[in-house]
């Protein structure tokens, strides 16, 4: 099931919240949030759903473990036990194919690549449970005592399918008290609104216009750049969005999650943007690899390499994703290196623009990385006009004329318009609190309203041979 | 004034009062400081009770009013009385409530079905649509080109010549020593007897056949033929021999006789094959590269020449089974004939250039007639739809003309008609297609070429039913399914007043509903097959019906189709996967 989905919002939310509103009492609101997790999550991964239950098992029994053994060789021994099986279950469903076809690339071999079906969300999951058993090992949060608590933790239908990854530590202490106050519950829905409208209203459609771009026959320099723009803003809305709707389905009842995104596209720097997009697996990454690693105290260029051939590689099966990620590794060793202090040192103003215009570029051209999975190389060669057919011509100039609104609402949006504006407005006007709420509200339903006319329109498919 | 607390627990300060104790209890109510102190403390829980209070209860109606909205939509969707199986904007069966099975619930085709179910019979689902679409025409505007505005629709598939098996087909047929099974092999004349050259047959309904006898020696009678099912079978016969025409599907037994010998033909006539034919996709191609320029949205004019050239071939086949039929084609042009516009003709493939071709390719093997120049001489007229592929008939018209002409005919004048509108308010396929907001706004007109001769059309449509008509164009349809009743797989035309040993045989796409109206003008009989909806044999059908003419007519891309190929080749009998 997916939040973008009519059924996801008008058959099994409006019927937990029903449920869940409906009953008071702490266990029984929990057991119903579990209950309609596995459902959810069952509903697109009916034979998986016993796989995520089983990593959940698995975790918890190491947790235990490390809990009750005092011997701190014992503890390290279940806690790399648990880090192992994770890893393996994951590599298994998501790299075992990729694996076998490098190994066949570089090596010569044959090997038949295996098709393995990726459950959905297992990149989240595996992780979210990992990190419970790791922080219990290290002491940073007690031992979970209460399997069906843990489960709640990991299956919480909020963030299992597509983030942020929640560590355990963040929402230990929200898994007692399930209860939730309305200005919450509107709160909730508000993001909801508005992650569903950055979805269905801006990612979907700048998707569309990606590949109309992509699809032209005659490649032109024009077309190409502003399809991988557009391909960069619908990455963005889609994965906040996404984001957003999580963290307020979370919140509507009663879990706080982090940010997950910050408005990545106004940063200064890779360093920065990094900062600001999927914080929770730039985080992720720091504390459990990073810094065990030795940091930038030890090894530092080796670091900075394993972490982002990692952070590539996390985000697909592919070698282009892992040369994405590699490609954001050089760049932070730049930036740390020479960029960062040059930056400092020049004309404020032409260091702001210096450091939009690089951002710029660096974002688009790496998602243009990220997007094409086959013929790398010649798309990339494209965007510097090599292998063209021209510059630019007519249907590259429709094309973009035809999106014009969607571009400008794009950039707009993924910088802190909104926010600037709000404060902008309040500095000048006194608005009371239910001034404030009214407003939130009367948005939340306007663009859940519109979300919904384009999760209905876009199952649109009309049978077109028969009438011809 | 001291006026910095307004409640009432401290009146204001008249002017002349002193505030000394000596007046307290009179006009003054007395308060201490620590007094003063906790009345303000008091105030001020009070306003921030009075505050939570009307924050709370903003909180309360905005999460009532949200959960109002969305519940009601939630309750009225999900208890729906009547939820729709069809859509008539979409064209298509919706999604139905999907079966429980062991394999659907754990493969997850159960849910993934109830999700479609859902979201297909969600309430006011064709508004829904709708209104999305309007949404999409807010994200930019069309390009200006000076003479007209230009917006892309589709950007068009890049389009790769494959191997196609129709080059193998054909190739197979040029040693093609077909076997026609049904000759007994070798069999002298029985002594004393007859032989039938057939002795079993199997024809489809409206077909013929044509049986003779060869004789014994010693046989002198006359011969007689003759036919136990009238109703399946009808036979005439002279001195030459038998011809058969099946009438109605069933079995029926030829038997010849002379004096005492006789012999027998077991003739079996089957129903026109209807139903769907795996077509290899040719809708794609109608919606292959779509852009609106100026008034009208037009389709790229595409040419594949190894599809091209099969399609050559395929028709010259048919010269080879017809031999005494004159085999003719009519490609038809895409509206982009009608773009004068330098920049967006720098962009398509020229069609002065794809015709010449053409006529290179198809034109040294069967009569290749020149419906390009002919069309193109007359783009500025109303030749071609704003709102849908086709041509109007205005334009079938003009490759009309050029078809007779090139085969020594007359081509009747506009006068000969009456031409009726049958509206003006027409909006085609495109928009059908696209649901584009301004596609809405190019409104066509549906003209009709009325003819003025008496005719009977028999219409057999998809589902094998068989009505007849005396026009060729429904002036009560508002579509471009008034020419011949849309596309059915086999239509006849019969025109009593024109000479009826003049025949065609027409083998069409839908541009060939506009078209073949107006051969009423100058052919006693038109035979229309559509390839797409039925299988049948038009070798065996019309083997002996004396075909003056043989057609096809095809828009430019079926022209370049490997789909079209196979499908002919199908008809004329041969083999295909």
């Amino acid at each position: 099931m997916v939040f973008s989905h009519p059924f996801f919002v008008y058959a099994f939310l409006a019927v937990l919240f029903a449920a869940f509103f409906a009953v008071k009492g702490n266990a029984v609101r929990r057991g119903i949030l579990i209950a309609f997790s596995l459902v959810f999550y069952g509903w697109g991964e009916p034979v998986y759903v016993f796989l995520m239950i089983l990593t959940v098992g698995f975790d918890y029994l190491f947790g235990r473990l490390i809990d009750v053994y005092r011997d701190p060789k014992m503890k390290k021994l279940w806690m790399v036990l648990s880090v192992a099986v994770s890893l393996a279950i994951l590599g298994f469903f998501k790299y075992t194919g990729f694996a076998v076809e490098t190994v066949n690339a570089l090596i010569g071999t044959s090997i038949p690549v295996p098709k393995i079906v990726m459950p959905i969300g297992i990149s989240f999951f595996i992780f979210q449970a990992m990190s419970y058993v790791i922080d219990v090992y290290r002491g940073d949060t007690p031992v979970q005592k209460s399997f069906t608590r843990l489960l709640l933790y990991v299956s919480l239908f909020p963030q299992l399918i597509a983030g942020p990854i929640v560590r355990y530590k963040d929402i230990e202490d929200q898994l007692d008290d399930m209860s939730v106050r309305p200005f919450e519950i509107n709160d909730g829905i508000y993001r909801f609104a508005v992650g569903a409208a950055k979805k269905l209203l801006i990612a979907d459609t700048c998707f569309a216009a990606a590949e109309s771009f992509y699809a032209l026959t005659d490649v032109t320099v024009m077309g190409r750049w502003i399809g991988a723009v557009f391909f960069a803003l619908q990455i963005y809305y889609d994965f906040s969005g996404y984001s957003d709707m999580a963290i307020g389905l979370g919140k509507m009842f009663g879990f706080k999650f982090n940010e997950n995104f910050n408005y990545p596209y106004a940063s200064r720097s890779a360093t920065e943007f990094w900062r600001r997009w999927h914080i929770s697996l730039g985080t992720f990454f720091r504390d459990y690899v990073y810094i065990p690693l030795g940091g930038n105290r030890r090894c530092h260029i080796r670091n900075i390499v394993v972490v982002w051939f990692l952070t590539g590689l996390w985000h697909g099966a592919s070698w282009n994703f892992v040369l994405w990620g590699l490609f954001y590794g050089v760049l932070l060793i730049f930036e740390k290196k020479f960029f960062l202090g040059f930056m400092e040192r020049i004309n404020p103003v032409v260091s702001e623009i210096i450091s939009r215009v690089y951002v710029a570029f660096i974002t688009v051209f790496g998602f243009a990385l990220f997007y094409f999975t086959d013929d790398t190389a010649k798309s990339i060669g494209y965007l510097f006009g090599i292998g063209v057919d021209g510059f630019s011509d007519i249907f590259a100039r429709s094309l973009f004329m035809g999106n014009l609104n969607l571009l400008i609402a794009g950039i707009l949006f993924s910088l802190p318009t909104v926010p600037f504006i709000v404060k902008l407005f309040r500095s000048r006007f006194k608005v009371s609190y239910e001034a404030r709420r009214y407003v939130m509200t009367a948005v939340s339903i306007a663009l859940l309203l519109l979300s919904t006319v384009r999760m209905i329109g876009d199952t649109y498919s009309p049978f077109l041979y028969w009438n011809f | 004034m001291n006026n910095n607390f307004n409640n009432n627990s401290r009146p204001a300060f008249r002017k002349g009062q002193v505030n000394d104790r000596s007046t307290a209890g009179i006009n003054r109510p007395v308060m201490t400081p620590e007094e003063r102190a906790r009345r303000e403390r008091l105030k001020r829980e009070r306003i921030r009770r009075e505050m939570i209070r009307r924050r709370k209860r903003a909180d309360f109606i905005c999460l009532a009013v949200v959960a109002a909205v969305f519940g009601l939509i939630a309750v009225l969707n999900m208890f729906q009385l009547d939820r729709p199986t069809e859509s008539e904007v979409e064209k298509r069966k919706l999604a139905e409530f999907p079966r429980i099975t062991f394999e659907s619930l754990v493969s997850g085709d159960f849910t993934e079905g109830i999700n479609l179910y859902f979201a297909d019979t969600f309430l006011f689902r064709d508004s829904v649509v709708s209104l999305s679409k309007k949404l999409d025409s807010l994200k930019g505007y069309e390009l200006d080109l000076g003479d007209g505005g230009f917006e892309v629709l589709d950007p068009g598939t890049s389009k790769d010549e494959d191997d196609s098996s129709v080059g193998d087909i054909l190739a197979g047929l040029e040693d093609n020593t077909q076997a026609d099974t049904s000759k007994p092999d070798e069999e002298p004349v029985p002594e004393g007897g007859i032989r039938i050259n057939k002795t079993a047959l199997t024809l489809t309904v409206g077909g013929g056949a044509v049986l003779t006898a060869e004789l014994d020696e010693t046989v002198t009678d006359d011969v007689t033929w003759e036919v136990d099912n009238a109703d399946a079978v009808e036979l005439t016969f002279d001195e030459d021999g038998a011809k058969l025409k099946a009438k109605a599907s069933g079995e029926a037994v030829v038997t010849c006789r002379a004096g005492d010998a006789s012999a027998v033909c077991k003739v079996k006539v089957e129903s026109i094959a209807f139903g769907g034919v795996d077509n290899g996709g040719t809708a794609d191609f109608m919606t292959n590269g779509l852009f609106i320029y100026g008034d009208a949205v037009y389709t790229q004019p595409w040419y594949l020449e190894n599809y091209a050239s099969e399609y050559g071939d395929t028709l010259a086949y048919y010269k080879k089974i017809f031999p005494d039929s004159r085999v003719s084609a009519c490609v038809i042009p895409t509206s982009a004939i009608r773009i004068d516009n330098g920049e967006i003709r720098e962009k398509l493939p020229d069609q002065a250039e794809i015709f010449t071709r053409l006529d290179e390719l198809i034109g040294t093997k069967v009569n290749f007639v020149n419906t390009y120049a002919e069309m193109y001489n007359h783009r500025d007229e109303y030749i071609y739809f704003k709102s849908d592929h086709h041509w109007t008939q205005r334009g079938a018209y003009y490759a009309y003309k050029a078809f007779v002409e090139s085969v020594g005919l007359e081509a009747a004048e506009h006068d000969d008609f009456n031409i009726k509108v049958l509206t003006d308010s027409y909006s085609g396929s495109m928009y059908e297609y696209t649901k584009n907001d301004k596609v809405k706004s190019f409104k066509d007109t549906v003209e009709a070429f009325m003819t003025k001769k008496k005719l009977t059309m028999t219409v057999t449509d998809r589902s094998g039913a068989v009505t007849v008509y005396d026009t060729a164009i429904m002036e009560s349809s508002k579509t471009y399914s008034a020419f011949l009743c849309g596309d059915n797989p086999y239509t006849v035309i019969n025109v009593p007043e024109n000479p009826q040993d003049r025949n065609i045989l027409v083998l069409k796409d839908s541009y060939g509903n506009a078209f073949v109206p107006f051969l009423a003008e100058n052919y006693g009989n038109i035979m229309v097959v559509d390839t797409r909806y039925t299988t049948m044999n038009v070798k065996e059908m019309f083997a002996d019906y004396d075909l003056t003419d043989i057609l096809f007519i095809n828009n430019l891309e079926a022209a370049n189709s490997p789909a079209w190929a196979k499908m002919y080749l199908r008809a004329a009998g041969v083999a295909v996967d």
